[in-house]
């Protein structure tokens, strides 16, 4: 699995944060969404990653499932 | 086991409206494993896209029209999704469960119904007949306003919520003159607090906009067919180039009239989303119970096409819980990004817990009878308003477990 966070399009809301603090984290200065060194082969973080995913009223993060 | 498409396989589900939370809906279906045919409907005939960068970015000219696709017919057709674009439903029967489709009167049978079919820009009787004036709701909308808004053109706000807003500050980053015209004499009161309503207006002030508030447009004077000053009840008469009409969106449900439906600005449905037999809205056409603050409310917040969407599939699928949202929106305004967690009682000013409205940075709470009803923040640093945010999710769950043990 690959995320992608897009910097440009997240507007801070942080619900990706609220609903997988393991996976997501914000930037102290901008609130930009940034992913934290996980790993992203657990089953336990695919899941909550694609949570916070799903979360986003910005659709700014990408799961890419294939890899 | 039927076949695909052979005898006896179950309709399925069909989502009418292929918006965010239409497309959301469908796509959460099939990731939850849901098995029959899944069939989309809509009108438009262009991919899904996301909405709130269109009255920001998009307006500056900073973010291109196809960042917003949310996704594609292609992808959708991936996901085993039936995709019927260019297509508009007309009518509802309820009791043969079919949708009936527009052009060759096609019907297509459910076995249940997902209404997606969003809101529209309200019209103003006055202003709609002429050429220069707009609404801002869909990314053609946009495209038009952005090419009207040039550097030193007079703009004339009708309605000052907060798209009409958003768009006056991103015209005064533009160089364009703005006079805001609204009737209320506290725009957002409702939202979000007289103070932070005040905040908000004067930040415009203080950014050149030109606010006539309790305030509305009488008449209109005109050369042709565009308008070239808008006449207030008090006498007022404002110049204009171009006119935004920002005086909120009606729910899109006349397609459902006649159906037995219960519509009133929305489509009524219960805490589970549902609004008849098998029949289920989403998105900003529903107006659904909400358990916690215990009324029908059509949120038209971003969010909710995003959570309603997920809560709906997994009902689909068959689980059972209330679709509770805390209610959250967003808005740029000049530098600052205001955000909203949960409802702004009426009548209840913020407690600052973090900076205060001559900061550059604040978060305020908002709380009755002890109880922490919404947070509000701008520019705030992120770990400042996490705990708050949490408070009120835990908050709205207590509340809910509350109301279903009967208390």
């Amino acid at each position: 699995m690959k995320i992608e966070i897009d910097e440009g399009k997240c507007i801070g809301a942080g619900n990706c944060v609220m609903v997988a603090e393991e996976v997501y984290d914000q930037r102290d200065d901008d609130a930009v969404a940034f992913l934290l060194d996980v790993d992203l082969d657990s089953a336990d973080v695919q899941t909550s990653a694609r949570a916070g995913a799903a979360a986003c009223p910005a659709a700014a993060i990408r799961v890419n499932e294939g890899m | 086991v039927s076949s695909p498409g052979g005898p006896g396989r179950a309709p399925g589900v069909v989502v009418v409206g292929a918006s965010a939370a239409g497309s959301a809906t469908a796509v959460a279906l099939r990731r939850g494993g849901y098995a029959d045919p899944i069939t989309l409907v809509g009108d438009e005939s262009v991919d899904p896209y996301d909405r709130p960068p269109l009255s920001k970015g998009v307006l500056k000219g900073e973010v291109d029209l196809q960042a917003l696709k949310l996704s594609t017919v292609a992808d959708l057709e991936g996901q085993d999704i039936e995709v019927r674009v260019g297509r508009r439903a007309t009518g509802l029967d309820l009791h043969a469960r079919e949708v009936h489709l527009d052009e060759d009167g096609g019907r297509l049978p459910y076995s249940s119904l997902v209404i997606a079919t969003g809101a529209s820009a309200r019209k103003h009787d006055l202003l709609t007949p002429y050429s220069n004036v707009h609404v801002l709701r869909t990314a053609a909308d946009a495209v038009a306003l952005r090419a009207a808004l040039r550097p030193g053109v007079r703009l004339g706000v009708v309605g000052g919520g907060l798209i009409g807003l958003e768009v006056a500050a991103t015209a005064r980053a533009l160089g364009v003159s703005v006079t805001v015209v609204e009737p209320a004499l506290l725009s957002l009161a409702d939202r979000l607090s007289g103070s932070v309503a005040n905040w908000l207006l004067d930040l415009h002030v203080a950014n050149g906009v030109d606010l006539r508030l309790g305030m509305q447009v009488g008449d209109v004077v005109s050369d042709g067919d565009a308008v070239t000053a808008l006449v207030l009840d008090s006498g007022d008469v404002v110049d204009v180039d171009v006119v935004l009409v920002a005086i909120g969106a009606g729910a899109s449900t006349a397609w459902l009239e006649g159906s037995g439906l219960r519509i009133d600005d929305g489509v009524v449905s219960d805490e589970f989303q549902q609004a008849g037999d098998g029949v289920y809205a989403v998105g900003d056409v529903a107006r659904s119970y909400h358990p916690v603050l215990r009324r029908h409310l059509r949120l038209e917040n971003r969010t909710n096409a995003t959570e309603g969407p997920l809560h709906l599939a997994r009902t689909l699928l068959g689980e059972r819980r209330p679709y509770a949202p805390v209610p959250f929106f967003w808005t740029d305004q000049y530098v600052r990004k205001v955000q909203v967690f949960g409802v702004v009682p009426r009548g209840v000013e913020p407690e600052f817990v973090d900076g205060n409205l001559a900061a550059e940075k604040w978060v305020g709470v908002f709380r009755t009878d002890g109880r922490l009803c919404a947070v509000a923040a701008s520019n705030a640093v992120p770990k400042a308003v996490m705990p708050w945010r949490r408070e009120l999710n835990q908050q709205y769950q207590e509340c809910l477990r509350a109301v279903r043990s009967g208390n």
